[in-house]
């Protein structure tokens, strides 16, 4: 159905490598050896569609730049409404889904540049939703866009459908730089 | 009363998320944003300090009602909102304020039921 080849391996390992953070980090502290079990649910991968993005320069900037937007918009609105990390981060979905994509005229492939834009706005909103203590400075909000940017453009056209992907990708943006910047320090 | 509360915001975010994706012909993220924002709106008016987790809860249920209607069905829904609500009462101690951690819960839920229903049938195929 979909043509297996070596680089289909980078959006599987992508997701792979996020969701064994998860594992890792937040589920093993607690449960211990049954974190194992949470290995079961990556069986379902190869059921899903998995296909490699081509590198284009003008898609992987409109996703980091999206997924900047998305995670500055809602830090903003967390500090200057004093609201709730929820609030923000639908209210910031809201927004964005009300940008339209399909003006006439606009070629297709116009369209799905513009959908794609909008799902990592969403998907920066939950990176957003971090507690202020991990962002020491607003540095670390750029590297967790461009991480965040990278991750989506490698898993935007692989696992449609799945719900959740964009919450993934927020969560390993995220937890690639504390990770990083603890090795590092 | 908790685990009452977890339970219907997990179904009530999962389904009716993918409902209006299904009925109302919605993108998924408009549905999700939308319906998280109609049942957060009314907390931060109102001080329900005890209920707090509630819009957690339906924000996160909804990133499973985000899924494809060409893979799951509502069963399915309800069973990986059912499963996200199950895991979000467990796991939350520990999601120390990391951003997408509801999201990726919600998408093991989703895979959790993929790989169960996969194998049901490959079970019922072998009987």
């Amino acid at each position: 159905m979909y043509q297996k080849n070596k680089i289909n391996y980078i959006p599987l390992l992508t997701l792979g490598i996020i969701h064994l953070f998860f594992l890792w980090l937040i589920i093993l502290p607690l449960t211990g050896r049954y974190a194992l079990l949470g290995v079961i649910p990556m069986l379902g991968y190869k059921t899903l569609p998995i296909k490699f993005t081509k590198f284009n320069f003008l898609e992987l900037s409109t996703s980091i730049i999206s997924f900047g937007l998305g995670m500055c918009l809602t830090i903003w609105i967390i500090i200057k409404l004093e609201t709730s990390t929820v609030f923000a981060a639908a209210l910031i979905g809201t927004l964005a889904s009300f940008i339209p994509n399909n003006v006439f005229g606009l070629k297709p492939n116009t369209i799905q540049k513009i959908t794609h834009g909008k799902l990592a706005i969403y998907a920066g909103t939950f990176a957003g939703m971090t507690g202020f203590q991990y962002f020491t400075n607003f540095s670390s909000i750029i590297y967790i866009a461009i991480i965040g940017g990278i991750i989506y453009n490698f898993l935007q056209n692989s696992f449609t459908g799945l719900g959740g992907k964009l919450g993934s990708i927020g969560f390993g943006a995220t937890i690639i730089y504390i990770s990083i910047k603890h090795f590092l320090s | 009363m908790i685990i009452l509360i977890t339970i219907i915001c997990s179904i009530a975010g999962g389904l009716g998320t993918f409902m209006c994706t299904e009925k109302l012909k919605w993108y998924p993220l408009k549905s999700s944003a939308i319906l998280s924002l109609v049942i957060a709106t009314p907390f931060e008016i109102c001080n329900f300090n005890n209920y707090l987790d509630i819009p957690l809860i339906f924000f996160g249920a909804s990133f499973v009602g985000m899924s494809s209607n060409d893979i799951f069905n509502k069963l399915q829904i309800t069973i990986a909102a059912l499963l996200f609500g199950f895991s979000h009462f467990l796991l939350s101690s520990n999601f120390n304020f990391i951003g997408g951690t509801l999201g990726t819960t919600a998408c093991l839920s989703c895979l959790s039921i993929i790989v169960l229903s996969r194998y049901s049938k490959e079970a019922k195929a072998n009987l």
